[in-house]
């Protein structure tokens, strides 16, 4: 309509308007804290990056950060925003020193947006300056100016305090920030920036090894080798071999952490390949060579180009402005580096070479089984009858793309309502039939020979590996009594042996429904918890009917749209932190030991409800 | 715990948390709520809820069992399968619930009927020392609208008497049953401070060795077998079966031993009606004495069963030995006679106070005084007043509530007072105090009696059906007969049983392994069988010794990758049965002289070698020295004999008794 497009229609939005209108193009998604690229973290992040800009001028060795509840505190002790300026560089767009210092030009934040969105987007917002015993505060609420100090004389170091909480307004009244998530946010800075030390509530995070660190604390068991670690003038690399299932990569561009991997993550595992072929002399199968990988990958290049918003992904195809392609550039330094490392070091070579040959042994065992598999793949790409097809999959060309989830329940009586209130667009359903096969010690042979486990790998399309992953989010959904807790446990045993890198990558999520239903004739309060069922108990008065859900067969379709729309509860599984998984999976999933048992019983859990007689 | 530490469990990952979590959540369920039988009445909660239902339920009939089923999902929010077998479960042993219709039959493995034919109710035996609902603990049920009992208040050690069995996380649990006088037996032996065993009886009879019951705690085993009478000269008789088989599995393990020859039958029949009876006939000629030691060696005709006892007491799980449950569980019935006696006491008491009252109330004519009474309050008073007198006759303090309820008295009672009866009655009740408390004084006594009783009502026609004998260990190789003869394809790689066509190697039992030696230089071991496939180009077979082959090899093979050959003198040692052990250097290689002795004296000592003559070796034909090569492990690649392809190889050495070559 064509009519109320008039001059008045056309509005000129100050910048921090334009961030609180849009913050998509500024931060991504905003999310409620529950997912490691939500916006409350981009916050977190583009604060800690200016202050790791200033370490990179050596500037400052020490980034304190404080998170109470909602409220952020950073603090570096860098050289301090020029006072006379602090004002328009937390408010003003395209305000900053990095635009034109050849320092900065592999520098992390380089937007010039950065502190500005920051402010647009916090409920509060204060920025405090210390340059040579002075000292000036400016205060925000919602972008908007609240006070702006004098400057003021101080004891204090040189330095800048940034102070936020985010604005619920846009990232809703349930949004909480997840220490995991901090945590390994600040593990990432502490292994890229060599020598500095980040602080959360006081734990320390600092890395002197860089990237083997971050391969040593992220290894889920035990290396064939000591972790092979390499530098070179903006490329930093570090890699081993385990013996789990799939590869695994931790990918970064200028200290930004490329989950979807890109250009150089590509251009490594090549390399790795070339690499090996030339160094043993023989035609490996590339699929062999990368077989139970752990590597991390840092480079450091001018103005990357990302293939999505969040910057997980690198397209660039060039180190920066006539210089090499990121193939040739990462290519030529693994090339160069690890023959000569291997060349120096036999008995890794030697171990390498085992671990190639076992993946090709295995492969080739498989190989005898594929037979049936691929009768078995024709007839699932025929139609695959456990599942219920979304119509957009991950890699379409399609903004909602990225939402495309699988929800894998259990039983055929919860795949009824949850197919029936789905979202047809980004959400299939995966029905298992009762409990899955317990796959701890068997080979990968059992995804061949069993039908049900062949369907679910052929409807993700990870056969060839994460690639062709046709969903962002694989949920578990399974029923939230005690026999649903074994087939989480059976599932996420599943993916742990076979394919980690699907954890790994973060595509792993359990929903959560509701344990309770409390009503009265005219409110439905769905609970997650005791407490929230007693309080919905209180508020209800006593005569409220109590319904405890024993499966997902009693949730009709109409209530369950509730439960996986927009207010979806979903908690991510993580491979963090987690030492050994081969030893987790023989200890709560292989045979009974007297070790496991005394664990059980030392353990258990009663519950019981005694009334008076 | 120190070994917290070093486990898995340790770590402080989320994933790790959640794995903890959940695993813990479903171990403790399925320990406590699911498969676990409780030491106080000994049933799963399944069978609990089933039997608490019927209690609710129970008028005297037969109640339909879909009917039940469907009223324990009050209490058992599962499926209503694992419910109507649990109820078929108790009615097949008899004790708890009375069957009514097809409840299957245990001896042939027939199924039960469905729920909606069959019918159930509670034996007297069930009601009398399963329930009371003053003893019972109760708990809410799992959405809160009901409640059910914790554990029921039995006054017997159920769970011997049934049995339990259960697979739970971490742990399993086999209680075998026992018989019902042996228990009653047991239980006055216990209270009576004497000491007591007791062995598993089962339903199914047969003869058991108990030497290794180890009183029913893990570790301990017992042996079981079907009861065989010879019933002509060549006819056997099964009249009795081991514990857990039916008519039906043991016919099948009897045909398949029949199949693999390690048994010879001409037919079995099951004749088996109230009573089992597999009827198995021999071929003329045979041994019955021996065919019976086969029968238990070779079929299910014997089992052995490990009993690892395990039960919830205090909620968590206990391992102890049948005769400490025995003893927990008759302590137990010993409170909950004393709390009925209680009860019971209390009961009387106030009955008696009452009794008392009321006489005193209407043979004084108190009820008089409130004539001209105007408030509630003054009628109250008024009655107080004029019980005054009278409060010695009574054994405790009148109460208010005493009088409200005097008030209550209709007038219809008071003018047909009489008094005779009402004093006829105190002094029932007085009696019945009386004994009480001589019960309460003499507990021990009281609990004797109470299992005599029991005995007494119930135990006629529960004999014991299981005797108990010591069997030894027979071992299969002596009993087994050479009756098989072994046959070997070599081209297409098989060998197999009683194949007339095929080339004869040499008589063998159906227990033997054999050895085989391929022309790819490889080398596997595998049980014989009517067909085995054990690799292309069989070289050399021969049944592998029970204990060790000591034979000598020696092996002269063409390498597949490099195309040279090589010498190598070695031994067997230890295999793994069904697997492939290359003995060559590489895939592809081919063997070109092989040679088997019995000693190391035999072995040949030299050979003569012939070249292939299309190669361009300078010298053809020379003599190889096998004793330069050292007998090594069968993993050696040996010591190198030429570079080119070998044609011919002959031993020429005297071989001492003949050459055994391929």
């Amino acid at each position: 309509m064509a009519s109320g497009y008039t001059e008045a229609s056309i509005k000129t939005l100050s910048s921090t308007e334009h961030i609180r209108l849009r913050p998509g193009m500024y931060i991504g998604r905003l999310g409620n804290g529950s997912h490691a690229e939500d916006g409350i973290y981009v916050l977190l992040k583009e604060t800690i990056d200016n202050s790791v800009d200033e370490f990179t001028m050596g500037q400052g060795r020490k980034i304190e950060i404080e998170v109470e509840e909602r409220r952020v505190r950073v603090r570096d002790y860098g050289r301090g925003i020029p006072l006379g300026k602090l004002l328009e560089c937390v408010s003003v767009i395209n305000t900053g020193a990095k635009y034109d210092s050849e320092a900065f030009k592999k520098a992390v934040g380089l937007n010039g947006v950065g502190q500005k969105a920051v402010n647009a987007l916090s409920l509060e917002y204060r920025a405090e300056a210390v340059r040579e015993g002075e000292s000036k505060v400016v205060e925000f609420a919602r972008g908007k100016l609240r006070k702006d100090n004098r400057v003021r004389k101080t004891t204090e170091r040189n330095g800048t305090i940034i102070e936020f909480v985010p604005d619920e307004q846009l990232f809703g009244a349930n949004f909480r920030f997840r220490t995991e998530f901090i945590e390994d946010m600040l593990w990432n800075y502490a292994f890229l920036n060599r020598g500095l030390t980040l602080t959360l509530n006081g734990k320390p995070f600092r890395s002197e090894n860089g990237l083997k660190d971050l391969l040593q604390k992220n290894l889920t068991g035990e290396p064939l080798y000591p972790v092979i670690h390499l530098e070179g003038d903006d490329i930093e690399i570090a890699m081993t071999h385990g013996s789990h299932y799939g590869e695994e990569y931790f990918s970064f561009v200028n200290g930004q952490h490329t989950t979807m991997g890109g250009a150089h993550l590509q251009a490594f595992r090549e390399a790795v390949v070339d690499t090996l072929r030339n160094f043993y002399k023989r035609d490996l199968d590339g699929a062999d060579v990368r077989q139970s990988i752990v590597a991390a990958v840092s480079i450091r290049m001018i103005e990357p180009v990302f293939e999505s918003q969040t910057k997980t992904k690198l397209g660039s195809a060039a180190v920066g402005p006539g210089g090499p392609s990121v193939k040739e550039f990462v290519g030529k330094f693994v090339q160069q580096t690890l023959d000569v490392y291997l060349h120096k070091n036999p008995e890794t070579a030697d171990a390498l070479i085992r671990r190639i040959q076992e993946s090709e042994h295995e492969r080739k065992e498989l190989a005898g089984i594929r037979g049936l598999a691929r009768e078995r793949a024709k007839k699932a790409s025929l139609h695959n009858r456990k599942l219920r097809d979304c119509r957009l999959h991950l890699g379409d060309k399609d903004e909602r793309a990225e939402e495309s989830a699988i929800f894998v329940v259990e039983g055929d009586s919860a795949a009824g309502s949850l197919t029936a209130c789905r979202d047809v667009q980004t959400q299939a359903v995966f029905a298992l039939k009762g409990k899955p096969l317990n796959t701890y010690g068997l080979s990968k042979k059992v995804i061949y020979e069993n039908e049900e486990f062949h369907l679910l790998q052929s409807a993700l399309n990870i056969e060839e590996g994460l690639d062709g992953l046709r969903y962002a989010k694989i949920v578990i959904a399974t029923d939230a009594d005690v026999d649903g807790m074994h087939i989480r446990l059976l599932l996420i045993s599943f993916f742990l042996q076979y394919f980690p890198e699907v954890i790994a990558g973060g595509h792993l999520y359990i929903l959560e429904t509701p344990l309770f239903r409390v009503r009265n004739k005219k409110e439905t309060h769905y609970c997650y918890s005791e407490a929230e069922k007693q309080a919905a108990v209180a508020k209800l008065g006593a005569a409220a009917e109590i319904t405890r859900f024993k499966g997902l067969g009693e949730i009709s379709a109409g209530e369950f749209k509730g439960f996986i729309g927009d207010d979806i509860r979903l908690e991510p599984l993580s491979l963090n932190h987690v030492r050994d998984t081969g030893r987790l999976l023989e200890f709560y999933m292989g045979k009974n030991t007297p070790d496991r048992q005394d664990f059980i019983i030392e353990n258990l859990r009663v519950e019981k409800d005694v009334v008076g007689a | 715990m120190a070994k917290e530490s070093k486990s898995a469990r340790a770590g402080d990952a989320p994933l790790e948390k959640s794995y903890r979590d959940w695993f813990l959540d479903y171990a403790s369920y399925v320990i406590l709520d699911r498969a676990v039988p409780h030491i106080d009445d000994g049933l799963k909660p399944v069978q609990r809820r089933v039997l608490h239902t019927l209690w609710e339920m129970d008028d005297g009939r037969f109640h339909k069992v879909a009917n039940v089923v469907g009223a324990t999902m009050r209490y058992h929010p599962h499926g209503d399968a694992s419910i109507g077998a649990a109820l078929v479960g108790i009615g097949q042993r008899g004790w708890l619930i009375e069957p009514q219709g097809n409840y299957g039959n245990v001896l042939t493995g027939d199924e039960a009927a469905a729920p909606r034919y069959i019918e159930a109710r509670l034996t007297p035996f069930a009601r009398e020392v399963l329930f009371n609902p003053k003893t019972t603990t109760w708990q809410l049920s799992y959405d809160g609208r009901a409640r059910e009992p914790v554990t029921l208040p039995a006054k017997f050690p159920v769970v011997l008497l049934e049995g339990a069995e259960g697979i739970a996380v971490g742990l399993s649990t086999r209680i075998l049953p026992h018989n019902f006088n042996d228990l009653c037996r047991a239980a006055i032996n216990h209270l009576q401070g004497k000491t007591f065993r007791i062995y598993p009886d089962f339903p199914t009879g047969g003869i058991a060795d108990f030497s290794e019951y180890n009183d029913g705690e893990r570790g301990g085993k017992v042996k079981i077998r079907a009861r065989i009478e010879q019933q002509g000269k060549a006819v056997l008789a099964i009249t009795e079966l081991p514990y857990g088989a039916t008519t039906e599995s043991v016919i099948e393990s009897i045909l398949a031993a029949n199949a693999k020859g390690k048994i010879k039958v001409r037919r079995v029949d099951d004749n088996t009606a109230d009573k089992v009876e597999i009827i198995v006939h021999l071929p003329q000629g045979s041994e019955p004495e021996k065919v019976i030691q086969q029968l238990y060696v070779f079929t299910g005709c014997q089992v052995a069963i490990s009993p690892s006892a395990c039960v919830i007491d205090d909620d968590k799980p206990v391992f102890i030995g049948v005769r400490e449950i025995l003893k927990r569980s008759v302590d137990k019935t010993l409170s909950l006679l004393k709390r009925e006696l209680e009860i019971r006491q209390g009961e009387l008491e106030q009955q008696w106070h009452w009794d008392s009252l009321e006489r005193i109330f209407i043979e004084e004519r108190i009820y008089r005084r409130i004539e001209k009474s105007r408030t509630w309050e003054n009628v109250l008073s008024e009655i107080r007043e004029g019980l005054k007198p009278f409060a010695k006759r009574l054994r405790r303090a009148i109460t208010d509530e005493d009088i409200v309820r005097l008030t209550e008295i209709r007038i219809k009672r008071i003018s047909a007072y009489n008094r005779f009866e009402a004093d006829e009655k105190l002094k029932g009740i007085e009696d019945a105090i009386k004994e009480v408390r001589q019960s309460l004084r003499h507990l021990v006594a009281h609990a004797v009696r109470w299992f005599e009783m029991l005995q007494e009502k119930y135990g006629k026609g529960a004999k014991r059906r299981t005797t108990y004998d010591e069997i030894e260990q027979i071992s299969a190789a002596e009993v087994v007969s050479a009756n098989q003869r072994l046959y070997v394809n070599r081209e297409e790689g098989f060998i197999g049983l009683n194949w007339r066509q095929h080339e004869y190697v040499q008589d063998c039992t159906i227990l033997d392994s054999v050895l085989c030696f391929m022309a790819d230089g490889s080398m596997k071991v595998s049980r014989v069988g009517d067909k085995v496939f054990m690799g292309l180009g069989i070289v050399h077979c021969a049944v592998f010794p029970k204990d060790g082959d000591t034979a000598f090899y020696t092996m002269i093979y063409q390498d597949g990758a490099s195309g040279k050959a090589y010498a190598k003198r070695f031994q067997v040692g230890g295999v793994t049965r069904d697997k492939l052990y290359p003995l060559a250097k590489s895939d592809g290689s081919k063997v070109v002289y092989f040679d088997v002795s019995p000693t190391q004296k035999a072995m040949p000592g030299k050979v003569h070698v012939s070249l292939d003559g299309r190669s361009k070796a300078r010298v053809r034909e020379f003599d190889f020295d096998l004793e330069a090569v050292s007998v090594g492990s069968r993993a050696a690649k040996g010591l190198k004999v030429t570079k080119w392809a070998i044609k011919d190889v002959k031993r020429i050495d005297p071989a001492p008794g003949g050459p055994a070559q391929a």
